[in-house]
């Protein structure tokens, strides 16, 4: 049972709207910081990083993400009642070797030099998802704590970030400038960032293991209301901001969806939207921005143009994820144009036409309803995501989509089941088609070719979802989730475990709620293995 | 409902108790599938290759291993020795057993040896002992209190070196070299055979003479209430000896008293026929060295009742003054085993496991006749005296309840060693707990700094086991639930991880009316995945 969460100011919430990146220094006492280092660093050195069970082995950073700061942090960006991702990874940022040490850095090289045995990347990077691909939102819908046990100075090697390249869809040389090395970290310092924000590690240029140990966030429900300290206003810029681009565009449709205020539909002339249109998918980022949110507050006249331009990208079967390799920095990168939408099992950016239709809101539903049905599966995907973001008026789309579940790809299944995440209501009319999948192994999806996980997994893990954000009540579906608690992967057992000991109607059993956190905290993964894969 | 509990647990039969409480030993067929064993078996030898051994935490590491404990056979074979509710000690652990170097492989065994030669890196002690208890020591019963399974995760012949142990040694405070010879070494253990036994029996590993290692989890169950009948298929009749049985000596009078104490059947009135010619001569037996003449000693002063409890009382008497409350030194002797300096048959505190005065073994069976002067006992001086009172009273049960008020001082006390007496008789007593809740809640928050003698060495110091004790004072107990939830919250961030276990296990219990199944089917996986995060590579247990 975690205290009330301090939640951010109107100033912070504008910031992480741009920048994506929020630093909060936890109200901790410093003995517990070092507790904790002490022991990250005794199972650094003498047992294994042990990856998502780093927080049963480190019970004690539970209490980091139950400090009020951060937890009302995290609800000010998520929602009140996020979910707690299974995932979790301490990096590990080794001094450099001695002789190297006189190294002169400007904070934003691309994969720095990092000591022997480290586990952070410091090339500039946006993280995939795990256990794969999600989409990638501007809404914030998933977020990250980073969190440091040790004062971390820039010559520690502080995580960096690149401020507002968490709309982008991927991150160009041109950007690295743009760093934030954030300077004097001290022990429980912990960074707020957007999901999708470019990241990378520094160069440890003092005697001591930097660690530094992240936790990924999911939103649940769309927003109400401000779940912030505000929000009664309009969008207005941060009185700071690092962000290379101005997207105001952008960020006043995001500030309006996560304080739920109604956006109305404005109009435009024919050449101004066929300007807009032909900016979208492009690689200058405020233009494609500009031009997405722009068409989404045009409204219906920008749907049929919208609907032709998603269209021309109909037959390229970009619904196939396209391979990726290991940069020289190491970062994972796609082999061919990293601007080319197509789905991605490390995490997919859709068509910049679908962020708009989706944006647009109830208004586009039909168009996307329509689409949804298309023949060309990069079409439905995209389709799928759009009305995810409408949110609840979209519900009607869920026997739609619920179709989509039996689609021969798990590309299409899993983009499908987001989107009933994200309209979150209606869902008991897929529940058939979600215990199916759930409880039936798809032989195809089972391949899991390079990576440890197939595409089942992540249908499955998208499953949970949907029914974590549903309206289904949890009553009926225990038999279901009991059942997941034998699936192959410890993901879907989490989620599982999540839904199956929340709170139910008329329960009065503080004592429980605790018993059930600290279990939460100490639950061991036990499928995973040290040298096979820990995450 | 015990989860997976679905299906529906086999309960022993009448045989199958007889041959427990005469041998202290069953050997029982899981009935899981055999790639489970595999399963295991490969993630064992994972981990012991590629990561560290874990202690406690091979439970989450290798939760399959919850799969045993939740088959049908084990846990209705659980229940028909330990009553329904009985719950899993937070302490487990993997023996390992290496084989033997090749060249030494010709070695000729018969199965009683002590300290039969182990392969280098072997974990399994293959010199004859009997437990003591985890985290800190607590007493030998003779009734079923706690019980253990082993599990083998593959085949076991004899050459493989399965666990020994020595049937009918679970009633004696101490081994002889006599006794090796009834060993018993269970041929043909198959993966997914476990031994369900008597916490007290005496047993050790055998060589390994094959290529592969051997590996043998051991699990400890608590019963956590007295039995009101049989939990067992049978329980119907009086005593009766099974049919075939391996225990060195015929304890008739001890096995029908404690059958009669599984079956909750009142024991007949005895004519205190003995004349006063008999009673010296019993009592003269008490804690001797025959086994045989002791236990019968016992019992039978247990069955006369009224007559028997002034030489009783006085007996036990003579022990006080001789500071029998403080442990006795241990060395660790050739075999790798802590035996005690001096006699082994002394009765006196131990931080291994402690056996009380037979005097108080004999009272406590005795039943509510006894309650009166137990009292009187638990106001003397002496610690010794009061720490067998104590166990004494928590012998007899329910009819004991009024002595709780006076157990609770004792809680109090300057010495750990009777705070947890005292609450282990509360833990066997069961009822009016409620007038001891402040004093168990004292000592569960606020720390004395004279009970934490040895804190640097891990967790394991005199205030853990009042803790623990005490927690499981409060898991048997009559209170509800509801009303300690905020003290069992304050557990949880206790720090030690066994209290933290104990607490987990008091909140997480079903409450009146509840009835969500997939709650406790969630409690139930998360209980097994609970990992002991104070704990390292180094502090197993």
């Amino acid at each position: 049972m975690k205290p009330d969460g301090i939640r951010l100011t109107d100033e912070q919430v504008r910031r992480f709207v741009c920048d994506g990146v929020v630093v909060l220094d936890s109200s901790l006492e410093p003995e517990v910081h070092r507790e904790i280092y002490d022991k990250l660093h005794w199972n650094s050195t003498r047992e294994f990083n042990m990856g998502n069970n780093v927080l049963p082995r480190v019970a004690e950073l539970q209490q980091v993400l139950d400090d009020p700061v951060i937890h009302g942090a995290v609800q000010s960006v998520l929602g009140d009642d996020y979910i707690f991702h299974p995932h979790r990874y301490m990096h590990v940022a080794e001094p450099l070797d001695e002789t190297e040490r006189s190294l002169a850095l400007a904070g934003h090289e691309n994969g720095p030099p990092m000591g022997e045995g480290s586990s952070a990347n410091s090339a500039w990077h946006q993280d995939g998802q795990i256990p794969k691909g999600r989409t990638r939102h501007h809404r914030p819908r998933i977020a990250m704590i980073l969190y440091f046990p040790q004062d971390t100075p820039v010559e520690r090697g502080p995580t960096r970030v690149i401020p507002g390249t968490h709309l982008q869809p991927f991150v160009q040389q041109s950007d690295h400038p743009f760093a934030m090395v954030h300077d004097g970290i001290k022990a429980g310092t912990c960074f707020l960032i957007h999901f999708d924000i470019a990241h990378a590690a520094l160069s440890n240029l003092t005697d001591s293991t930097r660690y530094m140990l992240k936790f990924i966030y999911l939103r649940r429900r769309n927003p109400v209301a401000p779940s912030w300290n505000g929000g009664d206003e309009e969008w207005r810029t941060p009185k700071t901001r690092l962000a290379r681009y101005d997207h105001s565009q952008a960020w006043s449709c995001i500030w309006d969806w996560m304080r739920a205020a109604p956006r109305s539909n404005g109009e435009a002339g024919s050449n101004e939207i066929q300007r807009l249109v032909g900016s979208l998918n492009s690689a200058d980022q405020p233009v494609r921005l500009e031009a997405i949110y722009a068409l989404a507050a045009i409204g219906a006249e920008a749907i049929g143009p919208l609907r032709e331009s998603l269209l021309q990208t109909a037959g390229q079967q970009r619904e196939i994820a396209r391979p990726y390799h290991k940069s020289r920095a190491g970062a994972f990168v796609p082999i061919d144009d990293a601007n080319d939408r197509r789905f991605s099992d490390h995490a997919f950016v859709p068509q910049d036409e679908a962020y708009a239709l989706g944006a647009m809101g109830e208004v586009a539903l039909d168009t996307l309803m329509e689409l949804v049905r298309h023949d060309d599966d990069w079409i439905r995907l995209n389709a799928a995501y759009a009305l995810g973001e409408i949110g609840a008026p979209a519900a009607c789309a869920v026997p739609d989509l619920a179709a989509l579940l039996d689609h021969e790809l798990h590309q299409m299944a899993r983009v499908s089941l987001d989107a009933m995440a994200y309209i979150g209501a209606n869902i008991r009319a897929a529940l058939p088609a979600i215990r199916k999948l759930l409880t039936v192994d798809n032989p195809d999806w089972t391949v899991t070719g390079t990576s440890r996980w197939s595409g089942q997994i992540q249908v499955r893990f998208n499953a949970m979802c949907a029914l974590l954000n549903s309206d289904i009540p949890a009553d009926e579906i225990d038999d279901l989730l009991v059942t997941c608690l034998d699936d192959e992967s410890a993901y879907i057992h989490a989620l599982a475990l999540e839904a199956l000991t929340r709170p139910r109607a008329g329960e009065d059993r503080p004592g429980l709620r605790h018993a059930i956190d600290y279990l939460h905290t100490h639950r061991w993964d036990h499928m995973l293995a040290n040298g096979k894969y820990v995450f | 409902m015990r989860p997976k509990g679905n299906r529906l647990a086999s309960r022993l039969d009448d045989e199958h108790v007889r041959r427990y409480i005469c041998d202290g030993v069953l050997v029982l067929d899981s009935g899981i599938e055999p790639e489970v064993h595999q399963q295991i078996f490969d993630k064992l030898e994972w981990n012991a290759e590629h990561e560290f051994y874990m202690g406690n935490n091979v439970l989450p590491r290798i939760a399959e291993l919850q799969q045993i404990l939740d088959a049908p056979v084990i846990q209705g074979a659980l229940t028909s020795i330990l009553g329904e509710g009985y719950i899993l000690s937070p302490h487990r652990s993997r023996h390992v057993s290496e084989p033997l170097d090749e060249a030494e492989r010709k070695l000729m065994l018969t199965g009683s040896e002590h300290g039969a030669p182990m392969g280098e890196g072997s974990s399994g002690n293959s010199a004859w002992h009997q437990d003591g208890h985890i985290p800190m020591s607590r007493a030998r019963y003779h009734v079923p209190r706690v019980a253990m399974i082993l599990y083998f995760p593959q085949d076991t012949p004899v050459e493989r070196g399965p666990t020994r142990v020595i049937p009918g040694t679970h009633l004696q405070p101490y081994l002889r070299k006599s006794d090796y010879p009834y060993a018993f070494v269970a041929d043909g253990i198959k993966a997914g055979t476990c031994l369900l036994i008597d916490f007290d029996i005496a047993h050790a590993a055998l060589t390994n003479l094959t290529d592969s290692t051997r590996y043998m989890i051991k699990f400890i169950c608590l019963r956590t209430r007295n039995p009101a009948g049989p939990t067992w298929d049978g329980g119907e009749v009086g005593w009766q000896p099974p049919k075939a049985r391996l225990g060195q000596y015929d304890h008739t009078r001890a096995w029908s008293c404690v059958w009669d104490w599984m079956r909750a059947a009142p024991r007949p009135a005895v004519n205190s026929a003995a004349g006063s010619n008999e009673m010296p001569r019993l009592i003269g037996s008490l804690n001797g060295t025959d086994q045989p003449a002791r236990l019968e000693a016992i019992y039978e002063l247990a069955a006369m009742g009224a007559d028997a409890i002034a030489p009783l009382k006085e007996s036990l008497l003579t022990n006080a003054g001789q500071e029998r409350e403080f442990t006795c030194p241990y060395i660790l002797d050739k075999w790798g085993e802590y035996v005690p300096v001096g006699d082994p048959n002394e009765r006196r505190w131990n931080d291994v496991a402690y056996t009380l005065q037979d005097e108080a073994y004999a009272l406590g069976a005795m039943g509510e006749v006894a309650v009166g002067p137990l009292m009187e006992l638990l106001g003397h001086e002496d610690a010794w005296i009061k720490i067998n009172a104590a166990f004494a009273l928590g012998e007899i049960g329910a009819p004991a309840a009024c002595a709780v008020p006076d157990l609770a001082e004792l809680v109090d006390h300057e010495l750990h060693q009777v705070a947890r007496a005292s609450l282990d008789a509360m833990a066997c007593i069961g009822t009016n707990i409620r007038a001891a809740l402040p004093a168990i809640r004292k000592v569960l928050t606020v720390d004395n700094p004279a009970w934490q003698e040895g804190r640097v060495a891990g967790q394991r110091y005199g205030e853990v086991g009042v803790r623990f004790n005490a927690l499981c004072a409060l898991l048997n107990s009559d209170i509800d639930m509801d009303e300690v939830d905020d003290l069992m919250v304050a557990c949880l961030d206790n720090v030690n991880g066994y209290v933290q276990a104990l607490a987990v296990e008091a909140l997480t219990r079903p409450r009146n009316g509840e009835d969500r199944p997939g709650l406790t089917q969630a409690l139930h996986y998360l209980k097994a995945h609970r990992w002991d995060h104070t704990l390292n590579d180094q502090r197993l247990l």
